[in-house]
């Protein structure tokens, strides 16, 4: 066995290790399957009582395996029908947002998120960013988080066994052709990972919020004798850029902002 | 003038707007053509004018209510709409082209040169307007039939006219009666009593008639004096007008009163005034109160949209075997007394079976009775789509009946019609006949997900788990690590000194093994050769020298300029002598003295060693 054969070797080696190493991590997550099998059932009888139109019962029994701590999108997605079915629409928005966020590619909660909006009080016009920004944004907005964490991993490792291979092997010829491909996978990497980094800097510098009472006032400062500025509906999604004292300043798609008692909205993704 | 007569010259006008600028409003959008015509341009100011505004075009549904122009020298006295369709089959394509007619009537509040503005339409993102109108309105009355005469208007001209408050001369309106349902017709009959010298009758002010919809039975072109005792005093009386009145809304409604002007001739003492002299008084109704009550709420049918009167409704149709894609014409007629002019569509079943398209509207009324009455007739155009037995259920138009004071429904047979299989091109493809557009009919949310097998918890994402951070690290410890390994590789395949210096003391080693391998022999020369061939070795690689020409004066000049302690360099000589004579020499045959000379050895190469050699 060669010098050069038995660097390759043990790098695929390696690498092989790590991906193993992070597929454990990813597989262990937290949940006996005690209770997963649990919150299996309850999901069963949840989806019976929705057939049977029984969505009271449905809603509540969605919300009891949301609060076992499973989080899972079909779960999400369903309470914010029973939500709909019930005339809650600002709940339905909020349990369809937050679905989103975990599979952003959906087509039955793009629709419903939609009609949902379509429903509510407050038209607001919603400008288009420009072609080039949706196109640069469209990884980062049509993958979730593990998503795109999982395509940088593995554009990471090609990368990275790409170049300790080119930089090894002898013949010019192969080494060139190598080493080109790793460039293309460094700048794919670069694209996926830039995207997820963009990705998670949005989440932590906005904070959405859905409006969940039936007309709240927006007023100039955090408290009752500020002057009214204008009124948000049930429904409508803002920005919440400031929060003091149980009142959060929001800031509406056009601009206009206003402080808002902090319980008549609720945050997409809770800190 | 009749309104019928009126909405004709009006359609007429329209038609012939229409085909005198082929051009100009088509050149807008082929699809629609928006005209504004009146029925006459100059008129007098008692006088009504009709305003006709006519949108047509082949795909005019949902066509919102033209927006009529700022009027502030009219008053909008009754609005009403008629619309008609025109159908052509053409390879089997129907085509159809419909035209409303909204109709206004405007009664002028000044005299002089007047201008209709611009109506305006806003369809489909493309606004239209009409051409304003110009109108020119006189004193009095423009066209000579709509107002009474008595006799011929006498030279003198007329003065101011005096109210008149003597019941030698007095107009009245008598109603019918008093209490009606709304929508229920009131008659109104104008009747003016006189026992004095009249010369000459003008209406001055006719009523707007605000809440009602009215229908003139009656108006008088020349007065027909009839006599009659009032009070014991003897009146000539001539009836003005009849109307029907359809109360719009409930409620105690007003009716405004109705003014003539009258010229009545004054007995002269003055014997050479042959003519007399005339004097100008007005006259006034007293207003009469109507009230309305609204149609009840209780056993209003679900299908009631606003018919009032008594009616029976009929439909037939033009044939009872057509071809599938064949039109066919489906009359349904509706008869009876009521304000058939307003009287909604009736409610046809639904037509799956069928494409059916937009009536066609006609009405005949008659007033002779005083009461209106008539029929009014929808011909619709229907196409069966498949072949077999359709059926056409019943139609129906629910009324209230405001003699009987409750709901009634009309309704027709159902009508079955055979339906024979069509051409073939019918049901091929792009005709328009068999394929249409999928209707959405109603909007709701997407349905639930099923349960998923694995009901696997989305936690914290991967990117913030410490282990999967740590991870990140070996990658790039792989690189570097290679980059390094690749960096020694190029050396000790580029500087040959180094390459041999690193190799000298595993090559020295190996020696040394194969001379600790040769300890055992018989004889010490290949045991000596093997410990000599490494010390050798090992000095020649450290030094970059070779093996072939290595002599004991190189290697202690060699030796000295490495720094090298003397005492060690004179050791290392020694026994690389001592080496070499055992090869040749016997003697050192004992195991033991070749251990110590091997252990000798390896204790002079690890002190070079650690010289830094």
């Amino acid at each position: 066995m060669t010098a050069s054969s038995r660097t390759a070797f043990s790098t695929v080696i390696f690498f092989t290790t790590a991906l193993l190493a992070a597929g454990v991590l990813i597989c262990s997550t937290p949940g006996t399957s005690r209770a997963r099998s649990a919150a299996a059932g309850l999901l069963e009888q949840a989806n019976q009582a929705y057939e049977e139109g029984r969505y009271q019962d449905a809603s509540r029994f969605y919300e009891d395996i949301l609060a076992s701590g499973i989080l899972h999108p079909t779960v999400l997605y369903n309470l914010g029908n029973t939500y709909f079915k019930t005339d809650r629409l600002g709940k339905a928005i909020l349990a369809y947002e937050r679905t989103r966020l975990l599979i952003p590619r959906d087509e039955d909660v793009a629709a419903n998120l939609q009609l949902a909006r379509e429903l509510t009080v407050d038209k607001i016009a919603r400008e288009e960013p420009p072609l080039l920004i949706r196109w640069i944004t469209s990884p980062a907005r049509n993958m979730n988080f593990d998503e795109l964490t999982w395509i940088s991993f593995i554009l990471y490792l090609l990368t990275a066994a790409l170049a300790v291979i080119g930089i090894w092997v002898r013949p010019e010829g192969v080494r060139k052709k190598i080493l080109v491909s790793a460039l293309v996978a460094g700048v794919l990497l670069v694209l996926a990972g830039g995207s997820l980094a963009g990705k998670i800097i949005w989440q932590r510098s906005v904070n959405r919020a859905v409006i969940l009472s039936p007309a709240v006032d927006a007023r100039s400062g955090p408290g009752e004798d500020y002057t009214r500025i204008f009124t948000a509906h049930e429904g409508t999604t803002v920005r919440v850029r400031q929060q003091r004292e149980g009142w959060r300043l929001i800031a509406l798609p056009n601009g206009l902002g206003g402080w808002i008692p902090e319980n008549t909205a609720e945050l997409i993704s809770p800190r | 003038m009749s309104f019928r007569a009126t909405h004709i010259s009006a359609l007429l006008a329209a038609l012939l707007l229409l085909a005198a600028l082929p051009g100009q409003s088509r050149a807008q959008d082929e699809e629609l053509t928006f005209i504004a015509s009146v029925d006459r341009t100059r008129l007098g100011l008692d006088d009504h004018l009709v305003l006709t505004v006519s949108v047509s075009g082949s795909d005019i549904g949902g066509i919102p209510e033209p927006i009529l122009p700022e009027l502030e020298d009219f008053q909008l006295v009754g609005t009403n709409r008629s619309s008609s369709s025109q159908y052509t089959l053409v390879n089997g394509k129907m085509t159809s082209s419909k035209t409303i007619d909204h109709l206004y009537t405007l009664r002028p509040k000044k005299i002089g040169q007047l201008t209709i503005g611009p109506a305006r339409l806003d369809f489909r993102g493309t606004s239209y307007r009409t051409e304003p109108i110009k109108i020119e309105v006189v004193k009095g009355s423009a066209t000579p039939q709509s107002t009474p005469r008595a006799q011929t208007q006498t030279p003198s001209a007329p003065t101011v006219p005096e109210e008149l408050a003597t019941d030698d001369m007095f107009v009245r309106v008598e109603l019918d009666r008093r209490t009606v349902y709304v929508g229920e017709q009131v008659t109104a009959t104008y009747a003016l009593y006189n026992r004095t010298n009249l010369v000459n009758v003008q209406y001055d002010q006719i009523p707007a008639f605000t809440g009602f919809w009215t229908e003139e039975i009656f108006n008088a072109e020349r007065l027909n004096f009839q006599q009659q005792v009032i009070g014991g005093k003897r009146y000539q009386v001539a009836v003005l007008k009849k109307m029907a009145l359809f109360p719009t809304t409930s409620g105690e409604i007003e009716v405004e009163p109705l003014q003539l002007v009258c010229d009545l001739r004054q007995a002269s003492r003055d014997l050479f005034d042959f003519f007399g002299r005339t004097r100008r008084v007005r006259i006034t109704t007293q207003p009469v109160d109507i009230t309305v009550k609204p149609l009840p709420a209780e056993g209003q049918p679900a299908d009631f949209s606003g018919a009032v009167g008594q009616y029976t409704l009929t439909a037939r149709i033009d044939r009872t075997q057509a071809a599938a894609g064949e039109p066919v014409e489906l009359t349904v007629e509706i008869r009876g007394k009521g304000n058939l002019k307003t009287l909604p569509p009736p409610r046809l079943p639904p037509l799956d079976d069928f494409k059916s398209f937009d009536p066609e509207i006609s009405e005949s009324i008659s007033r002779s009775g005083g009461r209106i009455e008539g029929r009014k007739t929808y011909r619709y155009v229907l196409i069966p789509r498949e072949e077999g037995s359709s059926l056409i259920d019943a139609i129906t138009l629910a009324f209230f009946d405001p003699v009987r004071e409750r709901y009634q429904q009309a309704g027709s047979e159902p009508i079955t019609i055979q339906v024979l299989p069509g051409q073939e091109e019918t049901y091929s493809p792009g005709t328009g006949l068999s394929k249409e557009e999928i209707r959405i009919l109603g909007r709701d949310i997407r349905y639930i997900k099923p349960a998923p097998g694995d009901l696997r918890r989305q936690g914290e994402p991967l990117y913030s788990h410490l282990a999967f951070q740590v991870i990140q690290v070996f990658p790039l410890l792989a690189v570097l690590g290679v980059i390094l390994a690749r960096r020694r590789r190029d050396r000790l395949s580029a500087d040959v000194p180094y390459a041999r210096r690193r190799r000298a003391m595993k090559t020295a080693r190996r020696h040394l093994k194969e001379a600790e391998r040769l300890i055992g022999e018989t004889s010490s020369a290949p045991f000596c050769a093997a410990l000599y061939k490494g010390l050798c070795q090992y000095l020649a690689d450290k030094l970059n020298l070779t093996v072939a020409g290595l002599t004991s004066q190189d290697l202690r000049k060699e030796l000295s300029q490495r720094t090298i302690d003397q005492d060690l360099i004179r050791r290392v000589i020694d026994s690389m002598s001592a080496c070499d004579l055992a090869r040749f020499a016997p003697g050192g045959e004992r195991t033991e003295d070749r251990r110590r000379m091997l252990s000798q050895a390896r204790e002079l190469i690890s002190r070079l060693e650690k010289a830094g050699l």
